[in-house]
């Protein structure tokens, strides 16, 4: 990567949840005070220079502008410079991102990112059902269509193209569940069952309710630094390798194709140029499974298998705990839960644990690379990043 | 038995004097001076918290200590919702108080008071808040309107106090003057003042009274009291009535008028005086109580001398919600009005679409830069309203149309179009469909004119395809 080699020095989350005990500020504290836990040798809070605060739909829920204050005040950051960022789902990890590249430019030494969403504090209905012109459609504005409306219809022409039935998506539905069993932040912590999966009410078929990842409350902070300055805060950084952003339409009528996502390959194969990687390298990665379909055609575009054959990978057990690429080991959106503006963030504190083998019954054996995919809209925000164990050369 | 330990009454600033009502009903009788109207934002729970905390103060309770709070009102805003908990909220009661609602007959605020000094297992627990509160109103075109009030009155009991309850006695009937149906804001009125002198208020209360004092002579009455009733048609002294000048400024405040009337008496009554309360409410009947005094009152704080905003008739009217007041759009709302929708509706209800002269990418709606060559150069078309479904999902939670579950999304390739670019297709609804297995990925369908939605009642005309007879290269069958 181009700049200086960025290191992270402290990783932290609430749990993932319908917090109805706290507020969106309380989940900001929560998490900051985490990621300050975190960190071995601790951190003068003073040597925290900027930051960037994850938030995606503050203002369509909350009805008020979120703004960099929103972080400034409950932690008393002020009169220090916040960003705030907002970029559909990729929103955390857009975040993380931007304060990486301040790092690597060499404008700040030291650097907090802080993504929050309080989503539970009105119905679940009212939040991402009733969408208000997020996902343009002409004839439904201002209403727009819905999610799973989108993502179904990805899943109808996968099925199509390649034989992929609803119970390779069930599958996915059931590994990530096991391993949000297994991980403390998660908000679903129990199993489920590929038939269970199957027999559950159909949102948008072919999409189920055990397909979709729920409405969730979260929080999620991470510190970073340059890596000169790593050994001041622990023995044991992880490493910022690279970064990929790419972009697509957003309407239906304006996709290219529904079997694959094109910004995905994009991002990635723009992520592990800077990172000096290739697919292969991978040991594991945090995928933007919002719904089962996506983790699946994720797995072709990432570069995992190849185009098509996602159903074959996942049923040798690529992508489980033990296979050749754990994918969703902290239980993904789909478990451990989706607060659009903290998924990003939460994703690197699942990485800081497993590359530094503190992912205990969820460990994957010799991580030493891993991603964070996220996905906003339907395909048309894609960003990858990718961390290390070991310091870039 | 309990005692009376501290109480504070409240009545609104603002009122709607004789001279003012006038001017919009020159024949229309106010039978007091002036009646009380709740502010702009005030209701009975509101003075009713008010009310409570002042009592609290003047008897040095804490709200935490409370074993209980009741609040009698007949104008709750909530049919089902406990307004009494709302006023826990306001005092802070603690989570194991008993919060219990009273009401439906304007002599509720006396229940409650008696409810709350023969409960001597609750007072063992604390002290209990008692408050009647009310808002009345008549229909706006009659004199009743014009008698009626609002405001709250608040006592505090418990084991120890000022005042206890020597004895006590009830008299119901079903005989209604006014009522209120469920969903109204006023009461109505039977219009038959002397029939109501017979069968009502002045015949119960005199008798309830004579029945209750069995010839025993009080030091004061504090009864519910109407504007203008006069003391020898209750049979009582007129010098030893409290209240009357209360009534005349302030109009009957329903559930909180016996108790404002009490608390007038208690101002008066000096200690070892007994004071005889009856609360009357038309369609209930009666509740009826004697006090003793038993040592002077001594209120920990002051009240506050009342202070009185004179409204006109016009400012009356946004009071009472006649004339609406100025009110915010609401968010989003009529989308078919909207500068969004004026400036998209020649393609979307239109149905033009742009042909890019450099690639011949159908582009829907038109665009300035073409979505598979970046041209700038297009041709204005209809746009073809014959296609085939590239792929379709079947919605089973929708927010986006008022037809029923499931509803078919699909999105389609134009006829002539050639797939795997960016332009040529067009997603929509799938509607006139029976049976969703008619639907499949090549499924031929065709644009038709329907409604997509309603907001504000304003209707946002669109398109959704149905399904049509016939291939996807735009032959018909048959």
């Amino acid at each position: 990567m181009a700049g200086l080699p960025v290191a992270v020095v402290g990783a932290g989350m609430i749990r993932f949840g319908e917090r109805f005990d706290l507020s969106y500020e309380d989940m900001v504290v929560g998490a900051y005070r985490a990621c300050l836990d975190s960190v071995d040798k601790g951190i003068d809070e003073d040597r925290l220079q900027a930051a960037w605060l994850g938030t995606c739909i503050g203002s369509m829920i909350r009805q008020e502008t979120v703004t960099g204050a929103a972080l400034a005040e409950p932690i008393r950051f002020f009169p220090r410079p916040v960003t705030r960022v907002e970029n559909a789902c990729c929103t955390g990890s857009d975040a993380v991102r931007n304060a990486a590249f301040a790092v690597a430019a060499g404008v700040y030494d030291v650097v907090l990112v802080v993504g929050a969403e309080k989503m539970r504090d009105i119905p679940s209905r009212d939040s991402l059902v009733r969408q208000t012109s997020v996902m343009f459609h002409e004839w439904w504005a201002p209403r727009g269509a819905t999610a799973p409306n989108r993502f179904g219809q990805f899943a109808t022409a996968h099925m199509e193209a390649y034989g992929t039935e609803r119970r390779h998506m069930a599958l996915i539905a059931e590994k990530n569940h096991h391993h949000g069993s297994l991980n403390p932040h998660s908000y679903f912590r129990r199993d489920v069952s590929c038939e269970q999966v199957l027999g559950a009410p159909i949102v948008s078929w072919p999409l189920g309710l055990l397909d979709c990842c729920p409405t969730t409350d979260g929080a999620a902070a991470v510190i970073m630094c340059r890596a000169d300055l790593a050994h001041e805060f622990t023995d044991d950084p992880i490493y910022f390798l690279g970064s990929g952003l790419a972009t697509d339409p957003l309407i239906s009528s304006w996709k290219s194709e529904f079997t694959s996502f094109p910004a995905t390959t994009v991002a990635a194969a723009e992520a592990y140029r800077m990172a000096g990687i290739a697919a292969s390298d991978v040991d594991l990665a945090e995928v933007h499974d919002c719904f089962t379909i996506t983790e699946l055609i994720t797995y072709e575009d990432l570069g995992f298998c190849e185009k098509g054959t996602g159903k074959d990978w996942l049923e040798s057990g690529g992508p489980m705990l033990g296979g050749e690429k754990p994918v969703n080991t902290s239980g993904g959106l789909k478990a451990k839960g989706h607060p659009v503006g903290a998924t990003g963030v939460s994703q690197v504190v699942e990485l800081w644990e497993q590359l530094r083998g503190e992912a205990g019954e969820r460990q994957v054996k010799n991580a030493r690379i891993g991603l964070t995919h996220n996905m906003g809209g339907i395909g048309t925000i894609v960003l990858v990043n990718v961390f290390g164990s070991e310091r870039p050369a | 038995m309990n005692r009376i330990a501290g109480y504070a009454s409240y009545l609104p600033r603002p009122v709607l004097t004789r001279e003012a009502a006038r001017e919009a009903w020159p024949r229309l009788a106010m039978p007091g001076n002036s009646r009380t109207v709740p502010g702009l934002d005030e209701d009975a729970l509101t003075m009713a918290a008010q009310a409570g905390l002042d009592a609290l103060s003047a008897a040095g309770v804490a709200g935490a200590s409370l074993s209980a709070v009741f609040v009698a009102t007949s104008s709750s805003p909530y049919v089902v919702k406990s307004g009494a908990a709302i006023v826990a909220d306001y005092v802070g009661a603690g989570r194991h108080a008993n919060v219990t609602d009273f009401g439906a007959g304007a002599h509720g605020g006396l229940v409650a008071l008696l409810s709350a000094l023969r409960d001597t297992a609750l007072a063992e627990r604390g002290p209990i808040l008692v408050v009647g509160a009310d808002a009345v109103f008549g229909p706006a075109n009659d004199p009743s309107d014009l008698g009626f009030g609002a405001g709250a009155c608040a006592f505090v009991v418990g084991a120890d106090g000022f005042v206890s309850l020597e004895r006590f006695d009830y008299g119901y009937s079903s005989y209604s003057y006014t009522w209120q149906p469920v969903g109204e804001t006023h009461l109505h009125r039977y219009d038959d003042e002397r029939f109501e002198r017979t069968a009502g208020y002045t015949s119960q209360m005199a008798a309830s009274l004579r029945d209750f004092l069995e010839g025993a002579t009080p030091d004061w009455y504090a009864l519910s009291l109407t504007p203008g009733v006069r003391a020898d048609a209750l049979g009582v002294p007129a010098d030893r009535l409290v209240g009357a000048e209360l009534a005349a400024e302030a109009g009957d405040s329903g559930c909180a008028n016996v108790l404002l009337t009490l608390a007038a008496a208690l101002e008066r009554a000096s200690a070892s005086e007994t004071i005889v309360v009856q609360g009357y409410g038309s369609g209930a009947g009666t509740a009826s109580a004697l006090l003793a005094v038993e040592s002077a009152w001594s209120p920990a704080v002051a009240a506050a001398p009342r202070e009185r905003v004179e409204l006109s008739y016009v400012q009356y009217a946004k009071h009472r919600g006649l004339i609406p007041l100025s009110s915010l759009p609401s968010f989003g709302a009529a989308y078919g009005a909207s500068p969004g929708w004026e400036r998209g509706k020649h393609a979307s209800v239109g149905l033009h679409a742009g042909r890019c002269r450099a690639c011949g990418s159908l582009n829907f709606p038109p665009r300035v830069y073409c979505l598979d060559c970046r041209g700038q150069e297009f041709e204005d078309v209809a746009l073809p309203r014959q296609a085939s479904v590239l792929t379709f999902n079947l919605q089973y939670v929708v927010g986006i149309a008022p037809e029923e579950a499931p509803l078919p999304i699909c999105t389609a390739l134009v006829d002539g179009e050639r797939p795997g670019r960016y332009g040529g297709k067009v997603a929509a609804l799938v509607t006139d469909v029976l049976d969703v297995s008619q639907i499949s990925i090549g499924t031929p369908v065709q644009l038709v004119p329907r409604r997509a939605d309603v907001e504000d009642g304003l209707v946002n005309y669109g398109w959704k395809f149905r399904p049509r007879a016939g291939s996807a290269n735009g032959q018909e069958a048959g």
